[in-house]
């Protein structure tokens, strides 16, 4: 195989990688904050995805960034609603919380079909976003892929200066780490657990556009997506914003030469092979290979 | 059973009451017809149902057969096999149907067929293509679809005629009986016709990334590519390949032919070609064809898809064979069907001994977002 189709491949495996760390970011941040492993992670992303179409639909020559901006608010308010109506209710009663992890995969087949009510059980096309080629000498990448990957850095970037430079964000980082201290320096554990859920669900809002652009929106699209994104959450070391992130990215490589590689037809059975192999030889994921993951 | 019988014949009192008056005076010509009514392949369980209730209700309007109206029995089997045979046993001992339309899957319509032949019921298959169903020395099932092998054969028959620049074909398919069954079966033929396969792909139901077969299949340099997939998954691979910047020829399955497709594939469907049961762009000339189409119109407002049709020709078919076989029984009218030869969506339909129809399959092509005849 040519340089010139590995480095496409690469391309390829990093952009779809990208949308299984933003939602693997959206897992890790969640379980950090409230030991919550929120399996409805595929569906908001889903309704994400729909949502940014929606947008489309509305205003055909949208900029992708404001299809974008309109899937990461639509996520945003889903997941925050879902804390706030659902699950902070369910802590407040003392629901065990292997009772809340099940709600959350009660929630996620309620959203599969409210969408599937809302926008029908056919696949729906995302307009192109773009059209042509970049040609960087004898290489031609969909610009789609590129925007895709770049977006996706982009925003994981700006997820961690908002963690690392914010009030907000320093005070989501202070709950995950220890939620009695942080409310006795004054933080409201309230808001910034709702604050958490809203920040991953736009993140998987993000994911969604990009996936939908990608290939097509569609009620089911959130549940393999998801769990493969839980995968490459677990990949990294679960908890870890660093780790989502590279396992996201990894994940999405491993799948993609893997196909090319090994075999195409069992391309899913490669990938979560390859996880067990790592997690034997890394416990804790890549987040173990640093001394100091949580 | 008495009282919603009882309902439908009230609700058309007006439309045809001279005849309805000699149907009343005996008892209904019952006949069944089950699909997948519900669940994803529901788009096509649809389409077959408005065709059947479309034939049924201008037969029953123009008198019905022999003086007796015809009552349709219609089930829902999901796609699902063992419903499928829970059905058959159903329409054979309580519903009593004298002939079965269905069902759209292979696999449900294969279950259903065991039944229908242990209890010598005819049964005509809508749009299963699987080779198999046909080939188990089965008297009492027809088929209104032509079977895959005969799409593959009448596929590589117009490449070798009208693509004769296309040589080298790489293949990609959904690893399930259908994919695979179409792609061996090309491979075999287009080999006798001196044609090469240089590359092979598969990939699993529902996947939506096909970076990797692409790129492996687009190494490979073949001069065409052959994808045999359903619509959602192929309107998927070919966009991406255009988005890989590449301008190979496709030659599709019958998978594509379904309105989504092109809604799904958009701007990349463009100059697609694919086999396809039936097409109305290929129908211009056909009366029976533009009858069904005005029928359909005037009923639904759609536009007739290729499962429409093949339903149309099957009830069609069964109507003239009850009238021929004089008697609601089973046997006189899997007979008088076998002898049918009548002009049908598709042209003159008659059935070859193993009750498949001895059709040529169209091909076309995706001009301006439409279907067009490849062959033209």
């Amino acid at each position: 195989m040519s340089g010139a189709a590995l480095l496409e491949v690469a391309v390829g495996g990093i952009a779809i990688g990208c949308v299984y760390s933003l939602l693997a970011l959206g897992y890790s941040m969640i379980i950090r904050a409230s030991g919550i492993i929120h399996f409805a992670q595929g569906e908001v992303m889903m309704i994400g995805s729909m949502c940014g179409l929606s947008a489309l639909w509305l205003a055909p020559a949208l900029h992708p960034a404001l299809v974008l901006l309109a899937g990461m608010a639509a996520g945003g308010v889903l997941a925050g609603a879902m804390e706030l109506l659902v699950y902070r209710t369910l802590r407040r009663r003392r629901v065990p919380l292997m009772n809340i992890i099940t709600a959350t995969v009660g929630l996620s087949i309620l959203l599969m079909n409210a969408a599937r009510l809302g926008w029908g059980s056919e696949p729906l096309r995302y307009p192109d976003l773009f059209s042509g080629a970049v040609e960087i000498g004898q290489l031609r990448i969909s610009p789609q892929l590129l925007w895709i990957a770049g977006t996706g850095f982009a925003i994981m970037i700006a997820l961690q200066l908002f963690l690392s430079k914010t009030r907000p964000g320093l005070a989501m980082q202070a709950i995950a780490q220890d939620p009695d201290a942080a409310q006795l320096i004054g933080i409201n554990l309230s808001r910034s657990m709702a604050g958490t859920f809203a920040v991953a669900g736009a993140m998987a809002g993000a994911a969604g556009v990009m996936l939908g652009s990608l290939f097509f929106s569609f009620f089911e699209m959130g549940f393999i997506t998801g769990l493969k994104a839980f995968v490459a959450a677990t990949l990294g070391g679960l908890g870890s914003i660093g780790g989502a992130m590279l396992g996201g990215i990894l994940f999405g490589l491993i799948e993609t030469f893997g196909a090319v590689f090994v075999s195409s037809a069992y391309k899913d059975a490669i990938g979560m092979l390859l996880l067990i192999a790592i997690l034997l030889v890394l416990p804790q994921g890549l987040a173990g290979l640093r001394k100091r993951g949580r | 059973m008495s009282l919603p019988r009882r309902s439908l014949l009230a609700a058309v009192p007006a439309l045809a009451a001279p005849a309805l008056a000699v149907a009343q005076s005996r008892d209904p010509i019952r006949v069944g017809a089950f699909g997948p009514y519900s669940g994803s392949a529901a788009a096509f369980g649809q389409s077959m149902r408005e065709a059947i209730d479309i034939v049924t209700e201008t037969r029953n309007r123009a008198g019905g057969v022999g003086g007796r109206r015809i009552e349709v029995v219609h089930a829902d089997d999901g796609g699902r096999p063992e419903e499928a045979a829970t059905i058959a046993r159903r329409f054979a001992t309580r519903d009593r149907v004298v002939l079965a339309f269905g069902s759209v899957s292979s696999p449900a319509s294969l279950s259903a067929s065991q039944v229908f032949r242990d209890e010598e019921v005819p049964q005509i298959v809508i749009t299963a293509t699987s080779q198999r169903l046909t080939r188990l020395g089965n008297e009492w099932i027809f088929r209104s679809t032509v079977p895959d092998r005969k799409q593959v054969s009448d596929l590589v028959d117009f490449i070798a005629g009208k693509h004769p620049q296309a040589r080298r074909f790489a293949t990609i398919c959904v690893n399930d009986d259908f994919g695979r069954g179409g792609v061996e079966a090309f491979g075999e033929m287009a080999r006798a016709k001196g044609l090469t396969i240089v590359g092979e792909e598969r990939y699993a139901r529902g996947d939506i990334d096909f970076t990797a077969q692409l790129t492996r299949l687009r190494g490979a340099n073949p001069d065409a590519v052959l994808d045999w997939s359903r619509y959602t998954e192929g309107a998927l691979i070919i966009r991406q390949l255009r988005q890989m910047q590449s301008n190979l020829p496709i030659f599709g399955s019958d998978g594509y032919a379904v309105p989504a497709f092109v809604e799904l594939a958009g701007p990349a469907a463009e100059g697609v070609i694919y086999v396809t049961p039936f097409s109305i762009a290929t129908a211009a000339n056909n009366p029976v064809a533009q009858r069904l189409a005005a029928e359909l119109r005037a009923a639904h407002n759609k536009v007739p898809d290729g499962t429409h049709a093949l339903a149309y020709d099957a009830a069609n078919a069964a109507y003239a064979a009850i009238e021929r076989a004089g008697r609601a029984e089973r046997r006189p009218i899997r007979d008088t069907l076998r002898q049918t030869d009548m002009d049908s969506t598709r042209g003159r339909l008659r059935f070859d001994q193993t009750g498949d129809p001895t059709l040529v399959s169209p091909v076309v092509v995706i001009r301006n977002g439409r279907e067009a005849d490849a062959r033209a």
